[in-house]
């Protein structure tokens, strides 16, 4: 039922708002993609990954740089899976034999080394200055036109989303909390621990890397300062905020990703989204550890509880 | 409802051989030269005093510890080179002393981690949602239901673990590990911190579960009449090495182990 | 050219790099021995006592001494409040430690950019116009002052955790918290005690690299990352291997950029990261395991 609500409302939306809105919207769908990503490989699996702006990074620069090199349109989304696994893989690598802080570090230092790619690649790239990406044509599609980038962003929103909360009731959604929670448990229960890291990052990595490449098409303009350790931080504040391990958390994550910044741009200080992106993770690292909607869940949880022992007492 | 059989059940009964398995850390013998056959769907108690080595045999068993020497063999296949996750879909799989679960998660989630040795569909069938996955989806909800029925813990399925009483949560435990038929249950002090009520629930219990559906059983327990009660055969570890095995009467009254447990209290006496 | 000039000039701008790298280090070999923490705001933590130095100096026409201590002090008292207000009160719930300080990396890197501007600037000079050596070797003071503070931090460091009460109080609350509060140990103290202290090298070290750069809110991040790889591969828990890396680190990467250009820096970092993960032994690399019962 959730689905057939998100569907009906996705495609109602460009009658309701103007165009504005729709751009901030698909935005929202361009993120959630990414962050529900990362939800899969910190939320769920939990494998602190500071790479993952560089996975949505190598989406867009997979789209900024088709038009320079040519590559049609069919083959852009084989390229960006490609990338995605073959990349995933090898830097799920060290897992075999880190965790925790190092594994932190050696992501953070793949973080780096994409950035310094895209810098010292400047005549393709642009460097650090960025450069403007090509709208991607098919037919009369063109993602240059809100409401074509709209919809693009909407499918893969709910594909995504749909595949995520699938992926809570299989074997690997289970073999993810299982590796988080416990090694030894899972090990005694069967568990490949190794296999399901690499799975996660793998699987968070075509999520980044897909929502990059739309992000690429729709906003029109790719620079590396979205790509470094600080859109990594970011894509954690919103998996934190909205709560690991929820579906819907990484929505409400993304939610905020995107429209604080523009809320600050808008009052003239969009130089305070840092700031306060970096308050919210501490702050809700310590009052509400399970995030927005984990947090909401445990209330309803408690609220039900409560009326039900109610009504158990007045009947 | 349905019984959910592992894949590796399809041959052998459960017949555990050691052959002068060694385990030692750092140079220190924890275990040493121990051989001992585990009759298949037979409820062996594992005694000794504190340190005597009987976890790190469990772990030897489980793949936790890696063995220095001898030879593990579960109905003539070899297990000793074997990492735990494998031996587990082998069905050799174990509880820990210290209770292991996904504290974040509810206690039928945690059951469901245990349908992991059962066959299950690949990855696409799972991420797509295809036929097989439904009826596999559906299978583990009914074991892990039934499971949780069996142990008397339905009625707290749906709370998260880290809320449940020490009592269920090895409910908890031992229906994750049960809700696949294990061929070698592995089992480190099961009764320890329960009351009297509790231990008498958990025997009854594992047996009653076990009689219907038998496999192999290794208990390590030091509440003596827990063992002359649920097992059937007994051995007695001292300093990593067995000083008795048989009947779990013979075994408990041998004045070795007497000597083992009580130490120099037996020459005061 | 290639020259022994050369080589020379690259070793010791290396050893003098390490130096301050090992400076830094031990402020996280300390926290981490104590707390098992690992502080993501570390570098900032030291920028912004960098930056409110050279503020006071350039703003307030304060003396260079006093608004150095005055830097060092903010960044002691943002290091100590980190343990107090955030690290102490945190659920237990594991590698939160990690989430709350890379969150607060990026307020504090926010905050020092919105308050002293995006653009570089230069900072104090701290001996870098004072030739030491010159001729085919150009060795300033900030060189030397650096390698004897890194010399004898490495040092001193080693005496203090190794063979004063002092040491043996911290890695009896590093090693069992219960235990050592019930021997009379202020656990909880001693941690923040640990976290202040650590601002003290970080400062240090980043006032000392400020004086050789031109600076803005970023400047500390990739320093700090280099440290930490030294960290990660020497072992925070023990001593000589995190140290002699951070000497290591700097030496390697000063002759990689020699060689390869200025840009060559971050992938032979990376490359050394991915040997050195590929070749040691997992023993080394093991962390702290769940027991095995
Ligand atoms: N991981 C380990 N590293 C080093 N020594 C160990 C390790 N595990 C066990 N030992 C040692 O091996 C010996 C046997 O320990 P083990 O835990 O197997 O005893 P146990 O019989 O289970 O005792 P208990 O009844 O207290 O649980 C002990 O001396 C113990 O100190
Ligand atoms: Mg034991």
């Amino acid at each position: 039922m959730g689905f057939g609500i998100f569907i009906v409302i996705t495609a109602l939306l460009p009658f309701v708002i103007g165009q504005y809105y729709l751009y901030v919207v698909t935005q929202v769908m361009i993120y959630a993609i990414a962050t529900l990503g990362l939800d899969v490989l910190y939320g769920r699996t939990g494998q602190l990954s500071l790479a993952h702006a560089s996975f949505f990074g190598i989406g867009a620069y997979v789209a900024a740089l088709s038009n320079t090199f040519g590559v049609p349109v069919v083959l852009q989304p084989v390229l960006v899976l490609g990338l995605a696994v073959i990349v995933g893989a090898l830097v799920a690598i060290p897992t075999l034999r880190l965790s925790g802080l190092r594994l932190a570090l050696v992501t953070l230092l793949f973080g780096e080394l994409f950035v310094w790619l895209i810098d010292h690649a400047s005549n393709l790239t642009g460097g650090s200055q960025g450069m403007t990406v090509q709208p991607l044509t098919l037919g009369p599609f063109d993602s240059s036109e809100p409401l074509d980038g709209y919809a693009l962003a909407a499918i893969a929103s709910l594909l995504a989303t749909v595949m995520c909360v699938q992926l809570g009731k299989t074997q690997y959604g289970r073999r993810m909390l299982a590796v988080r929670d416990s090694e030894l448990a899972s090990a005694s229960v069967g568990i490949p621990i190794v296999r399901t890291k690499i799975a996660a990052f793998i699987l968070s990595a075509i999520l980044a890397g897909a929502a990059g490449w739309i992000y690429a098409y729709v906003v029109g303009f790719v620079s590396p300062t979205t790509f470094d350790l600080f859109g990594s931080v970011n894509f954690l504040v919103a998996v934190i905020l909205g709560g690991s391990g929820r579906v819907l958390g990484a929505w409400c994550g993304a939610l905020y990703i995107v429209l604080v910044p523009e809320v600050f741009s808008s009052i003239g200080y969009p130089n305070l989204f840092p700031i306060v992106g970096g308050a919210v993770m501490i702050v809700v690292a310590m009052t509400i550890p399970r995030g927005l909607v984990g947090s909401l869940e445990k209330l309803g949880e408690t609220l039900w509880a409560v009326r039900g022992r109610r009504g158990r007492a007045g009947g | 409802m349905p019984e959910v059989e592992p894949l590796s059940s399809m041959g052998g009964e459960g017949r555990l051989e050691l052959r002068q398995i060694g385990v030692s850390f750092g140079g220190v013998a924890a275990v040493r030269d121990v051989s001992l056959v585990f009759r298949p769907h037979v409820i062996t108690g594992l005694v000794g005093p504190n340190g005597a080595g009987k976890t790190t045999l469990l772990n030897a068993i489980s793949g936790f510890a890696s063995v220095e020497r001898g030879t593990i063999e579960l109905d003539r296949s070899e297990l000793t080179k074997l990492p735990a996750a494998q031996r587990a879909h082998y069905g050799v799989v174990r509880g820990f002393q210290t209770v292991r679960l996904l504290e974040g998660e509810t206690a039928f989630d945690n059951i469901l981690v245990g349908c992991e040795r059962a066959s299950q569909p690949n990855i696409f069938a799972q991420l797509f949602n295809l036929p097989a996955q439904r009826r596999s989806w559906r299978r583990d909800r009914g074991a892990a239901a039934e499971i949780a029925e069996r142990l008397g813990i339905s009625s707290v399925a749906h709370r998260p673990v880290a809320e449940l009483p020490f009592a269920t949560r090895r409910l908890v435990e031992l229906a994750r590990i049960l809700v696949v038929r294990p061929k070698v249950l592995l089992l480190d002090e099961p009764a320890a911190g329960l009351n009297a009520h509790g231990r008498r629930q958990l025997t009854e219990t594992l047996q009653a579960y076990h009689a219907v559906s038998p496999f192999t059983m290794i208990v390590i327990e030091h509440d003596v009449d827990l063992v002359r009660r649920m097992c059937s055969e007994c051995v007695a570890l001292a300093q990593g090495s067995v000083i008795a095995t048989g009947d779990p009467g013979h075994v408990l009254d041998d004045p070795e182990v007497r000597r083992a447990y009580f130490g120099d209290q037996v020459h005061h006496a | 050219m290639f020259s022994s000039a050369n080589a020379i000039q690259v070793t010791l701008g290396g050893l003098a790099t390490g130096s301050l790298y090992a400076v830094i280090l031990f402020g996280i070999i300390l926290v981490f021995q104590v707390s098992r923490s690992i502080n993501f705001a570390y570098g900032p933590t030291g920028m912004l006592g960098t930056f409110a130095s050279y503020a006071l100096y350039s703003e307030f026409g304060l003396p260079v001494w006093f608004a150095v201590l005055i830097g060092i002090g903010v960044t002691v008292l943002i290091a100590a409040l980190t343990d107090l207000l955030i690290i102490r009160r945190l659920p237990p719930q594991q590698g939160f430690d990690v989430v709350v300080t890379l969150g607060e990396l990026l307020f504090l890197t926010a905050l020092a950019q919105l308050v002293f501007g995006a653009s570089a600037q230069s900072y104090l000079k701290l001996l870098t116009d004072v030739p030491v050596l010159s001729r085919n070797i150009f060795v300033n003071g900030n060189d030397v002052l650096a390698v004897v503070l890194g010399v004898a931090v490495a040092i001193g460091g080693y005496f203090v955790l190794n063979s004063t009460s002092l040491g043996v109080s911290l890695r009896a609350a590093a090693a069992d918290p219960s235990v050592a509060q019930s021997v009379g140990i202020n656990v909880r103290g001693l941690r923040t005690a640990a976290w202040a202290v650590s601002g003290v090298f970080v400062a240090v070290g980043a006032m000392m690299f400020a004086a050789r750069l031109s600076v803005n809110a970023f400047y500390m991040t990739p320093i700090v990352i280099n440290v930490f790889i030294a960290g990660m591969i020497g072992g925070l828990d023990r001593y000589w291997p995190p140290m002699l890396s951070a000497f290591g680190i700097a030496l390697y990467q000063s002759w990689a950029m020699y060689l390869f250009g200025e840009a060559g820096g971050v992938p032979a970092l990376f490359i050394l990261v991915i040997v050195i993960l590929a070749a040691v032994p997992k023993r080394l690399l093991d962390e702290r395991h769940e027991a095995r019962a």
